[in-house]
């Protein structure tokens, strides 16, 4: 019942924040829909809907339920978020070869926990091959980085 | 020229090297994500959606819909062989097409998998050939009120026939049309929702969107996934035996027209048409108690159905311009990336690009008793592959696909949002499905139904005065509203019941 209030209190924010900025946008002008028309409409729509199934889990009192977070389920989850932010602001930085290099070999060695051997191995097969394939067969233009000069 | 030459036209025109060698890999990379559990054809569709900016339209074109179909041959071989369904649409096929495998029989049961798949499939290109051209006649009638119509249809019937509760399967078609909305506003240039963020002045793009929702949280789900185990590892009759055919003769007959019918229905996907044929054969056997011990009529009718749903199921967007679940939506992004507008001109504007998918899902068919059948051994080995290499392999094709859409890693940013609210979705039972229908079909209904408002002056009556807006319109509301007075939605029970099965 607790995490049905929380996801129905977010979207009843949500909706709320958003038809007050599609309010502002304008619902019309003279006889034709303005630009906040249709989003009004959406979001009045996520607020009733959102409103119901609040009002249904708090009066029902539905049975709890196992809301304890697995960790074992959620950790690698984590992980992979994390390298993926990672990789998004590294990117222009180190660029795409050294970035998927070391996006790959981090999933390999933290999530899978794979050998040393393994890990570098198909971590180094896949940024090449990927590099040869995306960057230079299909002038995918990725980033080169700090790595530029040498490929 | 009629449609058998218009047909033949086409098959032509797919067999040209360039066409051929993309359905080729269309094929293959169904098959490949039909057997790999974790990534289905949505989500390789998502992760290709980038390549049309480069590649020629009809043959971009071929290789997503051979994605489709080839999943559904793809998704019996891991049913059969391992019992975990590599595609939602084979669930049903692991009942007897496994416990075949457990007697021995794995062989006969990819066989008549493979070519009742091929029957249906071919047999539901000549209705599709047929009924598609009729239909978009029909739809050049539509006006703005009428168009409107049809899509609040479309997007209702999704939400009515959704698996979960409708009130968050509305929601989410909700929140699609809403973030339909972010960026400028298609009448007046407006900003809207942007928050003075530069990557969301062209709005929130859709291949960012589907490759997070479909690609990045299938692998956040399924991140503890194993390989399979293979229960018969060296399958060596695979054709079968005379016996076997006069047994599924009917079966992929029946399972042909009810896949086919079902298919074309907006909202009924292939898994609902697939529990039907099932069910179907269950019911009228003379030996019923033979279904869920190896009965091959089990296997024949349902991956029958499957192939036949999957090709009737484009009547309605080739015809109308109407998407009706995740793989179509993602189709009609990619038909817009080409600048190709789904909808009742589309077949006369393009029957090269018609005629042609069409002439490519017979050569597909074709192709795919190849693949399945002779490279049996192939996919075995591919099932066997651990999953964590597979998974940073679709999270790196995943980013490249977001970045390569504008060349900004904001998209990439995008992406991994869509990725975690696609995983919280599952976690919370939410259906991805009407949210990636809003959002495609979005900015189009909100055009269409202020076209209509500028029309009648600021009534909304223009949506019910006209006959066939009426239609719909009315269907709509009776969708939305039934269940409110009934507390239940019609026929939903038995979706449910087959659900169970």
């Amino acid at each position: 019942m607790k995490r049905e209030i929380i996801i129905g209190g977010f979207w009843l924010l949500l909706s709320f924040y958003l038809s007050v900025e599609s309010y502002r946008l304008g619902l019309s002008t003279g006889n034709r829909p303005g630009p906040g028309f249709f989003p009004f409409i959406a979001t009045i729509g996520i607020a009733l809907i959102a409103a119901c199934r609040l009002i249904n889990s708090i009066r029902k009192g539905s049975p709890e339920e196992n809301s304890e977070p697995d960790l074992g389920e959620v950790r690698p989850v984590f992980y992979v978020i994390a390298g993926m932010i990672a990789y998004a602001f590294l990117l222009n930085f180190l660029g795409f070869l050294f970035c998927t290099f070391l996006l790959v070999a981090f999933y390999l060695k933290v999530i899978a926990a794979r050998g040393w051997l393994v890990t570098l191995s198909f971590a180094a097969a896949v940024a090449l091959t990927s590099h040869l394939f995306f960057d230079v067969l299909l002038k995918a233009e990725l980033p080169r980085g700090l790595l530029g000069w040498l490929i | 020229m009629d449609t058998f030459h218009l047909l033949a036209q086409g098959i032509l025109t797919a067999a040209s090297p360039l066409n051929l060698l993309y359905g080729f890999l269309g094929v293959l990379l169904g098959t490949l994500v039909g057997v790999l559990p974790g990534l289905g054809p949505a989500g390789a569709i998502a992760l290709l959606l980038p390549l049309a900016l480069h590649a020629p339209p009809l043959a971009y074109l071929i290789m997503l819909f051979g994605i489709t179909y080839g999943a559904q041959y793809g998704g019996s071989t891991t049913s059969i062989l391992v019992n975990i369904p590599g595609e939602a649409s084979s669930v049903i096929t692991c009942i007897d097409g496994h416990a075949m495998a457990r007697q021995g029989r794995a062989g006969p049961a990819l066989g008549i998998a493979a070519f009742g798949s091929f029957i249906g499939g071919t047999l539901a290109i000549f209705g599709v050939a047929y009924l598609a051209p009729a239909l978009a006649e029909f739809g050049l009638h539509f006006g703005p009120p009428e168009y409107a119509g049809l899509m609040l249809f479309g997007l209702t019937a999704l939400v009515y026939l959704a698996h979960g509760p409708m009130d968050k399967a509305l929601l989410m078609a909700l929140f699609g049309s809403l973030l339909a909305s972010v960026g400028l506003d298609p009448v007046t240039g407006q900003p809207r929702f942007t928050f003075d963020i530069l990557v969301l002045r062209d709005g929130i793009g859709l291949t960012p969107v589907v490759i997070g929702l479909f690609g990045v949280s299938e692998v956040l789900v399924n991140l503890r996934a194993r390989a399979g185990e293979v229960f018969q590892k060296t399958i060596e009759r695979l054709l079968p035996t005379l016996q076997d055919w006069k047994d599924s003769a009917l079966p992929i007959t029946r399972g042909t027209i009810l896949g086919f019918l079902l298919g074309a229905i907006p909202g009924l996907n292939v898994v609902i048409a697939t529990f039907a044929a099932y069910a179907v054969e269950k019911k009228i056997s003379r030996h019923p108690e033979r279904f869920g011990r190896g009965a091959i009529e089990g296997v024949a009718a349902p991956e029958t159905a499957n192939n036949a749903a999957s090709c009737s199921g484009w009547i309605p967007l080739l015809s109308l311009g109407l998407p009706t679940g995740s793989v179509t939506s993602l189709i009609f992004g990619a038909l817009l990336i080409h600048g190709l507008a789904p909808g009742p001109l589309f077949i006369k504007n393009s029957p090269e690009i018609f005629w042609g998918v069409l002439g490519s899902m017979i050569i597909g068919n074709v192709l795919l008793i190849i693949l399945n059948l002779p490279l049996i051994g192939l996919w075995i080995k591919v099932l066997r592959v651990p999953y964590f290499f597979l998974f940073p392999l679709i999270l790196l094709f995943g980013i490249i696909g977001a970045y390569t859409t504008s060349g900004n890693v904001g998209d990439v940013v995008i992406m991994i949002i869509f990725g975690v609210v696609g995983y919280l979705m599952k976690r919370f039972a939410y259906e991805p499905t009407p949210m990636v229908l809003g959002l495609v079909i979005g900015p189009l209904l909100e055009t269409a139904i202020r076209r209509s408002m500028i029309m009648s002056k600021g009534h909304i009556g223009i949506f019910f005065q006209r006959p066939i807006a009426a239609f719909f319109m009315g269907a709509a509301l009776l969708m939305l509203l039934s269940p409110l007075l009934t507390r239940r939605r019609l026929g939903h029970e038995i979706i449910e019941k087959l659900g169970e099965q």
